[in-house]
């Protein structure tokens, strides 16, 4: 469960959202009241922080934010937006992440592409920019806050200066339970300083500076494809109605549902249309573990297709072991869309992916043996293939775990009452020196070099994903035999662990 | 031996410590270690450093096989008494090395080495070789894809599949008496219905509604992938 805490609107222009009708949408409700409703699952009695006086609200989100023990989702109440996006702003992993809007940046005349955003913006290099308050609106917010490509940088108010700030803090906040203490702690430091802050700045706003300055690492998202808004009269309310009616907002959960970061091959002969499968199987009640077994059923035929070892049965086991995978991607897309989650789930999607893979190994073996091709050598290939995947996916696994026993690496803080924010640049260009000394540099590079497409998908099939390993299975074990199949999949998996191995010793050295 | 983490003493852990001796419990566990290590780790007294003892120990099992030392005869211990005498010491130690999350892939190679290397050299069929190759994979994907979620397997299974260590013995004493097949046929069937039974029977009978909630919980104390990759590219790919 999440702890829920609409803000009455914060300085600004105060309209009560009680009064904002959305005529256009069924029921006729107010602004207020669709929200609590959208809210009810997660908190049926959120906590609500008055509007009006600064301290006053920010002692009362310090006192919520003491008693929570789960997470805090922060909204202002008369914010319109859709239920998908409370849902993924509320699924993320981050400690803390805020809805940005970027403000649009001023086109620099005599360049025609766009420049690196920490590099010339049309003016100065942002190296020499000097901090400012910042005056400029986006949605009737002040862009006082200044972002990178994952968190926000740094944020300024009424009376303290930002550099470059680039961006505005819709409203919309995750705080995760971990976080809720330190987001006592800073209210309440803030709510005593609340003399500096104008009346144009937004509460979020302040809340996300006092975050950041403490060194929390704020994480952010834009809206894509999907609606938010803050209104504030019957007007914006009307307007708001209409646009959010022009969004499709099924679409994007479903879109929302596919895993993104796969393979080249699952990205383009399975992603491609394999959400519409995971729409028709939830729409029909299919559960994700009923589509598992489906793909397990198909995985299961195809290695008794390619266990007769004739190649019309083969060409079939081919095209089963391309519909198993597939439906093995369905069934997390099911869950997603769905929601529906569940430890069992997760297990058996897993274990039976490995059983998927190597069952076919025995099928294809077999197939080699009954077809005469030779004596039961060909199960030594299928060892060695068996073998090194395992392998291969232990090295994954521990890794995975000698990289979360790190700790994390702690942000450079800036005292609340600085005037500016030159000292936590100076304090995040320190670290970046340090960052960059020897082996981390030469991984940064490599991180770099993934803005290539090329370099981007030939390092994502060199490392021998699922996709890949099926896809080669399919097309040698139908148009060539078991021994090619095998011995592909032992010299490809081969070079991927030497490759995945020597990044990550060069990882763990840095 | 491998079992779930006890809460620490403290009210309140530093999630960073708390963290770290989880994720070194769930490493541990991917060892594998049998009822024989568990005995001998306490009197090796400091033990050898995993990573490089591990390393050499698959590079002597390879280096035998090459050479053909494994014969029929007492020679077929040889693989397996290589993986014991050099990888049983390693035990005490206590995993934390930067470099010691190799430990488990290496052992586990040269455990399938080991095995796959004696099978072959006894004559012993290969396609039994590999159903026990998987099953023993199969009981290390199920640690992996159970304490990722926060849902540990009973101390007993580590006991009950016998661990690396008497697995090797076990399969090498069959090869060296001449009874490779009946040997590898029941510890293959043996293991099979083990680890089957008690994974059908462990999740029939956990409660996975408060298995959920406790699985979400833990997720609050893993650092998110963003960050994760943030700090080991500097930056992460994008919003």
């Amino acid at each position: 469960m999440t702890r829920v805490v609409l803000l009455g609107s914060s300085p600004g222009p105060d309209t009560a959202p009680t009064g904002l009708r959305l005529a256009a949408l069924p029921g006729n409700p107010t602004v207020a009241e669709r929200l609590r409703n959208q809210v009810l699952t997660m908190d049926p009695t959120p906590a609500t922080i008055g509007s009006g006086d600064v301290a006053a609200a920010l002692r009362a989100l310090a006192e919520v934010a003491e008693s929570a023990t789960e997470p805090l989702f922060i909204i202002p109440e008369n914010s319109v937006i859709h239920d998908e996006l409370i849902y993924q702003i509320n699924k993320t992993k981050r400690g803390a992440l805020v809805l940005v809007a970027k403000e649009p940046r001023p086109v620099a005349e005599e360049e025609g592409e766009e420049t690196e955003d920490d590099q010339l913006n049309g003016y100065v290099p942002i190296a020499e920019a000097e901090p400012e308050i910042g005056m400029n609106e986006v949605e009737g917010l002040p862009v006082r806050s200044r972002i990178g490509k994952t968190r926000v940088i740094s944020v300024g108010t009424a009376t303290h200066l930002v550099t470059r700030p680039n961006a505005v803090l819709l409203g919309p906040m995750y705080i995760s339970a971990r976080n809720a203490p330190m987001l006592a702690e800073t209210c309440r430091e803030l709510a005593a300083m609340a003399s500096a802050f104008g009346d144009d700045d937004d509460l979020v706003q302040i809340i996300t500076f006092g975050l950041v300055r403490k060194g929390v690492s704020v994480g952010i998202r834009g809206r894509r494809d999907l609606f938010y808004r803050r209104v504030t009269s019957q007007e914006q309310a009307n307007e708001a109605a209409v646009e959010m009616s022009g969004f499709d907002e099924d679409r994007a959960r479903l879109n929302n549902a596919v895993k993104g970061a796969d393979g080249f091959f699952t990205t383009y002969f399975v992603s491609t249309y394999s959400r519409f499968i995971a729409r028709w199987a939830a729409r029909r009640g299919l559960t994700p573990n009923q589509v598992t077994l489906i793909s397990i059923a198909l995985g299961v035929a195809a290695a008794a297709c390619f266990a007769t070892g004739q190649r019309p049965w083969m060409i079939a086991g081919g095209l089963l072991i391309y519909f198993a995978f597939v439906f093995d991607c369905v069934d997390g897309q099911v869950a997603r869309y769905a929601r529906k989650f569940g430890v069992l789930g997760a297990w058996l999607d897993a274990t039976f992916d490995r059983f998927k893979e190597y069952v076919v190994f025995a099928g294809l073996a077999v197939g080699w043996v009954v077809a005469g091709n030779g004596g039961d050598d060909i199960w030594i290939f299928a060892l060695a293939a068996l073998g090194l995947q395992s392998v291969r996916h232990l090295l994954d696994f521990s890794f995975g775990i000698s990289n979360r026993r790190k700790p994390p690496a702690k942000l450079p803080t800036l005292a609340l009452d600085a005037r500016d924010d030159r000292d936590l640049r100076q304090a995040l260009e320190r670290r970046k020196v340090e960052q960059s000394s020897g082996v981390k540099r030469m991984l940064k590079m490599w991180s770099k070099a993934g803005k290539y497409r090329a370099v981007h998908w030939a390092r994502k099939m060199i490392v021998f994903p699922i996709g890949e390993r099926f896809a080669a299975i399919a097309i040698t074990a139908a148009l060539f035999d078991a021994r090619i199949t095998f011995l592909t999949l032992v010299i490809w998996g081969s070079v991927a662990a030497v490759y995945t191995l020597t990044g990550r010793l060069m990882r763990s050295l840095a | 031996m491998i079992t779930q983490p006890q809460a620490a003493a403290t009210p309140t852990p530093d999630p960073d410590e708390e963290r770290r001796r989880i994720q070194t419990a769930r490493l541990l566990a991917y060892r594998d270690d049998g009822p024989l290590v568990h005995v001998l780790s306490g009197r090796l007294g400091k033990g050898l450093p995993p990573v490089p003892a591990t390393l050499a120990a698959l590079l002597a099992v390879i280096a035998v096989t090459v050479t053909g030392l494994v014969q029929p005869g007492f020679t077929m211990l040889l693989p397996s008494l290589i993986v014991l005498l050099l990888v049983l010491p390693t035990a005490p130690r206590d995993h934390l090395g930067r470099f010691d999350w190799l430990t488990p892939p290496l052992l586990r190679a040269a455990e399938f080495l080991a095995m796959i290397a004696v099978g072959l050299a006894a004559g012993a069929p290969k396609w039994l070789l590999f159903v026990l190759v998987y099953v023993v994979g199969y009981h290390t994907y199920d640690t992996v894809y159970r304490t990722r979620q926060s849902i540990w397997p009973p101390a007993w299974v580590f006991y009950a599949g016998l661990g690396w260590e008497l697995r090797l013995l076990i399969i090498g004493a069959g090869a060296a008496f001449g009874l490779v097949t009946p040997v590898l046929a029941v510890l293959t069937a043996y293991l099979f219905v083990l680890f089957a039974v008690e994974s059908v029977t462990s999740w029939v009978r956990l409660d996975k509604a408060s298995a959920q909630a406790a699985a979400d919980a833990e997720q609050d104390l893993e650092q998110s992938p963003e960050d994760a990759l943030e700090q080991a590219a500097g930056e992460a790919e994008k919003a």
